[in-house]
């Protein structure tokens, strides 16, 4: 069993069973019921008041963004709450100085602890988003249009796009938590700055449902990814130990 | 290699100040070795520096079984998972040793540091005692060839240091190379074998306790006397060329000019009519080395 196989099973299984991870599920399965509800009620009085009649593109572009909010919420957020809160309490307490001395490679670590806390959440992201639009269309669309309404690009940007961004933000965010001593404020600029990003395209003319948009996302998710190479050269045993703040 | 470990002239500097100047000592195999120092000299540095956590700016370092991981190691934070009972805790890292059938052993060890009925309650709710056995438990899971153990039992009441120090006591009789870093000279004294003592980043002495206390003679002897000195008797001792440093009751400690054996002393104290009923060579204690040293500073 390779060390870093044993890193993110026991990562997973302390995220997922931790009261952490309960909040932190619970939190984002409010935003998510907030979400569609906001996004079901603007739909359903888009559509009776025109009768379905609209701007080419308004309801794909809608049932896109539900999916794209509920991803990224679930994908990015859940994963960045659950990593960086328990591997800054895991280096005060010199748990990972002594998972260092074992000795564990500091990259086994990194890529161990990424994974336990984005593997959870990108599989929550994708069974919610999907299921918020099939909901949707279940619930409201199919009733009043008489068909559903699927934005494949959408939802391949949740699926692919949106996972490979909260991949390569987990990993940067426990890259930041391992090697400086305070990393809750470089990960929350980092969350706000892809937010923020994925956010200001489609303002930029581009749509959430367009294929434009779906590249882009897999652009930045695997630009993030491989910003990880040249940066890994910061992950030294030293820089780990020396950065922790011991309680 | 015939030390389990071996510094040669280690320096390190961390943010621009020398931490270690030149630290070198050696420990041999299967002895227990105390790593002396006040807060700040450099042990947790040369721990560090022998668990492969940091990287000496220059020097060599050798420590046996490093690269095997058979270095069982009890740091100053014990760094086990509070959710996890003690067998959890083992399982964990015992996966990270690469061990497979770890259950028979854990339990084994866990009895043997007197956890054994300890098994279904959680870390967390462990004594700090309970939790230092643990994480001795834990340093031996790869059978080691040598253990470093920093301030083992530092925030133990008297009851959890005994216990402590039996284990390692019994830890050596069964051959493992320990090394010791405490700022508790009693304890050092009680356990090791050799010592080295660290005062700003330089090692000023290493070497059997016995071998530091002669080499740190005074030459000065406790005299007992049959009753207190007459009149005159210390003033007769003083111009005889001894350095009376303390007379006290029927207690006089004396410090001969040249080197005498106690039959010379005695001899030589009869020739000036004191009748002497015990002579005793005083040699310094640990701790009166310890803080001639550090209070001697840079």
């Amino acid at each position: 069993m390779s060390r870093t196989w044993v890193v993110f099973i026991h990562s997973l299984r302390t995220n997922v069973l931790s009261r952490q991870g309960g909040i932190a599920l619970g939190s984002a399965v409010v935003g998510v019921l907030i979400a569609f509800f906001g996004m079901k009620g603007s739909l359903v009085d888009f559509i009776s008041q025109s009768g379905g009649e609209g701007p080419p593109g308004f309801l794909e572009n809608g049932v896109a963004l539900l999916g794209y909010m509920v991803s990224l919420m679930i994908t990015v957020f859940l994963g960045i709450m659950l990593g960086v809160g328990s591997l800054t309490k895991e280096k005060a307490k010199g748990v990972v100085e002594s998972l260092l001395a074992v000795p564990l490679r500091p990259w086994e670590l990194l890529w161990g602890k990424t994974l336990g806390v984005f593997l959870p959440a990108a599989i929550l992201g994708l069974a919610l988003s999907w299921g918020a639009v099939w909901a949707l269309n279940v619930l409201a669309l199919k009733p009043l249009l008489g068909h559903g309404v699927y934005p494949w690009a959408a939802l391949v940007t949740c699926s692919v796009g949106v996972p490979l961004l909260g991949f390569g933000v987990s990993l940067l965010v426990n890259l930041l938590g391992l090697i400086i001593p305070n990393p809750n404020l470089a990960s929350l600029v980092l969350v706000l700055a892809v937010v923020g990003i994925t956010n200001a395209l489609p303002r930029l003319g581009m749509d959430f449902s367009s294929w434009k948009f779906t590249w882009i996302n897999l652009a930045l998710g695997a630009a993030l990814v491989l910003a990880i190479f040249p940066l890994s050269s910061l992950l030294t045993k030293e820089r780990i130990i020396l950065s922790a703040r011991r309680e | 290699m015939t030390a389990a470990v071996l510094l040669r002239d280690v320096h390190k500097s961390l943010g621009g100040r020398p931490v270690l100047r030149g630290v070198s000592f050696s420990v041999p195999r299967g002895e227990i070795f105390g790593y002396l120092g006040p807060n700040g000299a450099g042990k947790t540095t040369t721990i560090r520096i022998i668990l492969g956590l940091l990287r000496p700016d220059s020097g060599t370092v050798e420590v046996v079984g490093r690269e095997d991981g058979k270095v069982g190691f009890v740091l100053e934070n014990d760094g086990l998972f509070d959710g996890l009972t003690p067998e959890g805790n083992l399982g964990f890292y015992a996966r990270l040793y690469g061990m497979r059938d770890w259950r028979r052993r854990a339990r084994e060890l866990l009895e043997s540091v007197g956890l054994g009925g300890e098994l279904r309650k959680r870390v967390g709710a462990f004594s700090r005692g309970m939790r230092q056995r643990l994480a001795l438990a834990r340093a031996l899971l790869p059978d080691p060839v040598l253990l470093v153990l920093d301030e083992p039992t530092a925030g133990l009441d008297p009851t959890g240091q005994m216990e402590l120090r039996t284990l390692i006591r019994e830890l050596s009789l069964r051959g493992y190379t320990i090394f010791l870093s405490s700022h508790n000279l009693d304890e050092v004294q009680r356990l090791c074998h050799r010592i080295a003592l660290i005062h700003q980043g330089r090692i000023r002495l290493e070497g059997r306790l016995e071998e530091i206390r002669r080499s740190m003679d005074s030459g000065e002897y406790v005299v007992r006397l049959p009753e207190p000195p007459a009149e005159g008797v210390l003033e007769r001792i003083a111009t005889a060329g001894f350095g009376l440093t303390k007379a006290e009751g029927k207690e006089l400690h004396l410090v001969p000019k040249r080197d005498l054996s106690a039959t010379e002393l005695v001899g030589k104290l009869s020739e000036l009519g004191i009748t002497v009923e015990e002579v005793i060579r005083r040699r310094a204690s640990l701790e009166e080395i310890y803080s001639r040293i550090v209070e001697e500073g840079g």
